[in-house]
């Protein structure tokens, strides 16, 4: 502010001290033919596109249960140089500057809550780690397939939540440990049996990809409580093997998997949950379940 | 103040069952709505005739219920906590269900997958349409002018219906044998990006 009254003072300064051809104007009237640019102009913002930046449009699906009526898709066009590189910063973009009722679940930033899943583009994954394509195709952002919306991009993920409490994750003993009162001795062989399983953000990316989960969601446990069932089987410190390998061992709860692995391709943690089933199917051949 | 909680100990110990019965079907009235699968999943968390826990304990557990059913049921009754609908009905809104066939990108294994189900499929129909033709046209074709003139015009189509199958065929037993592959000798099995 002090700046300004300074320009203005040497603005009014230097017409004054220059030849009289000039008419005598104010400081804030615009006259272009004035030597110095007034501070209006210099305050100007150029909405439009200039050299040096780079507009892509956002596709967001958008659906409010207070005003009920069909899901839309909202275009919504983002200066990519304004923006940091991730999906989640777009987002977090447009809802600061452009539509604030935008509704998406988002916490650590950093792809290790598995808040932010959602479908970029046609593949699922995390908003904060997948990066904004820098062309000038439009993406499209849609909530996570196949499941029931509570709010633009928020999804209800009860039912997945339930399937992965059904299988009991936790370990489960028969005996007491070797040593009462201290933790159960695991061997490194059988600690890496879990690489790969532990992992597991349950973010619902591959649940919701898969469409054997789509066609029965309610019956169908679904990657993400599978893997987690693997975990659980594969542990070598629970003891029971059996009963968790026979509560899973369903027609519905285990068999629906056909083998689709659209799952390893969308987990953004780079997991294979279709291999661990494949591992659950082997163990109930020879179980003889 | 001490005279409140031993009430309060009295009503609940008393009521907290009963109030939980009362509770329960007004839960389970919109379940024909999709949302009370919230509400089930709660009513499982919450086990209020348990006796290990206290009874201050299950007060405050029995206020979190009600306070969380308002909630839960808030969310598909559009804004009936906020003060609006007092006496009228909870709107039932449905949730529509997010988009999956239409915006979901083909992979190639889903595709490869996909394409075994309908091979399969197809040559089912096939399978037992050419029964019905081969052995039961006999007796549907009452004259032999009629039966003459249906496999002279759908005979071009035997041909064309045969190189599909064969199609169909040989792409489902080359799955199968890729599927074989990948359960035994875990060959082939896609790379995971």
């Amino acid at each position: 502010m002090a700046t300004n009254l300074i320009r203005r003072a040497i603005n009014i300064k230097s017409r004054v001290s220059s030849s009289t051809v000039y008419t005598e104007a104010p400081a804030s009237r615009m006259v272009l033919d004035r030597p110095y640019a007034s501070e209006v102009e210099a305050q100007k913002v150029e909405p439009k596109a200039t050299g040096g930046s780079n507009m892509k449009t956002f596709q967001i699906y958008r659906w409010n249960p207070e005003n009920p009526s069909k899901p839309q898709l909202q275009d919504f066009k983002i200066d990519l140089k304004e923006c940091g590189p991730m999906v989640l910063d777009a987002l977090i973009k447009i809802k600061n500057e452009m539509d604030p009722t935008l509704t998406f679940r988002r916490s650590c930033r950093e792809g290790i809550c598995g808040s932010c899943a959602m479908n970029i583009d046609g593949c699922n994954g995390l908003a904060c780690l997948t990066k904004i394509e820098s062309g000038a195709s439009e993406t499209t952002i849609t909530p996570l397939p196949h499941m029931f919306v509570i709010k633009d991009l928020v999804v209800d993920m009860t039912n997945f939540y339930n399937q992965y409490k059904s299988i009991e994750p936790w370990l489960k003993r028969k005996n007491p440990p070797p040593a009462a009162g201290k933790e159960i001795p695991q061997s490194r062989k059988d600690r890496a049996k879990l690489d790969g399983m532990y992992e597991c953000i349950l973010c619902a990316c591959c649940s919701t990809s898969c469409p054997s989960y789509w066609w029965n969601p309610e019956s169908y446990l679904g990657p993400a409580a599978l893997l987690h069932a693997n975990r659980w089987i594969s542990d070598s410190r629970d003891e029971y093997t059996k009963e968790r390998l026979d509560a899973i061992n369903d027609e519905f709860k285990l068999y629906r998997c056909h083998t689709i692995l659209n799952c390893a391709r969308a987990c953004p943690k780079g997991l294979n949950p279709g291999k661990q089933i494949q591992h659950i199917k082997q163990l109930q051949l020879t179980a003889g379940a | 103040m001490a005279s409140s909680l031993a009430l309060k100990r009295l009503v609940s110990s008393n009521i907290l069952p009963s109030s939980l019965r009362v509770l329960r079907p007004i839960v389970t009235a919109p379940s024909a709505s999709r949302v009370s699968n919230t509400n089930a999943a709660r009513e499982d968390v919450f086990d209020p005739l348990s006796p290990t826990r206290s009874p201050n304990q299950a007060v405050n557990i029995r206020d979190q219920f009600m306070q969380n059913q308002f909630l839960s049921a808030s969310r598909g009754m559009a804004t009936l906590a906020k003060g609006e609908g007092e006496a009228s009905e909870p709107k039932n809104i449905l949730r529509p269900l997010s988009p999956h066939l239409p915006v979901y990108k083909p992979q190639l294994n889903a595709t490869l997958s996909i394409t075994n189900r309908i091979s399969g499929a197809f040559l089912t129909t096939v399978l037992l349409f050419s029964y019905l033709l081969s052995l039961k046209m006999g007796s549907v074709c009452l004259t032999y002018s009629s039966f003459y003139q249906f496999f002279f015009y759908s005979a071009k189509l035997f041909l064309v219906s045969a190189s599909v199958s064969a199609l169909a065929l040989s792409y489902h037993t080359y799955y199968g044998i890729r599927h074989l592959l990948m359960d035994l000798l875990k060959v082939g099995v896609p790379k995971v990006k």
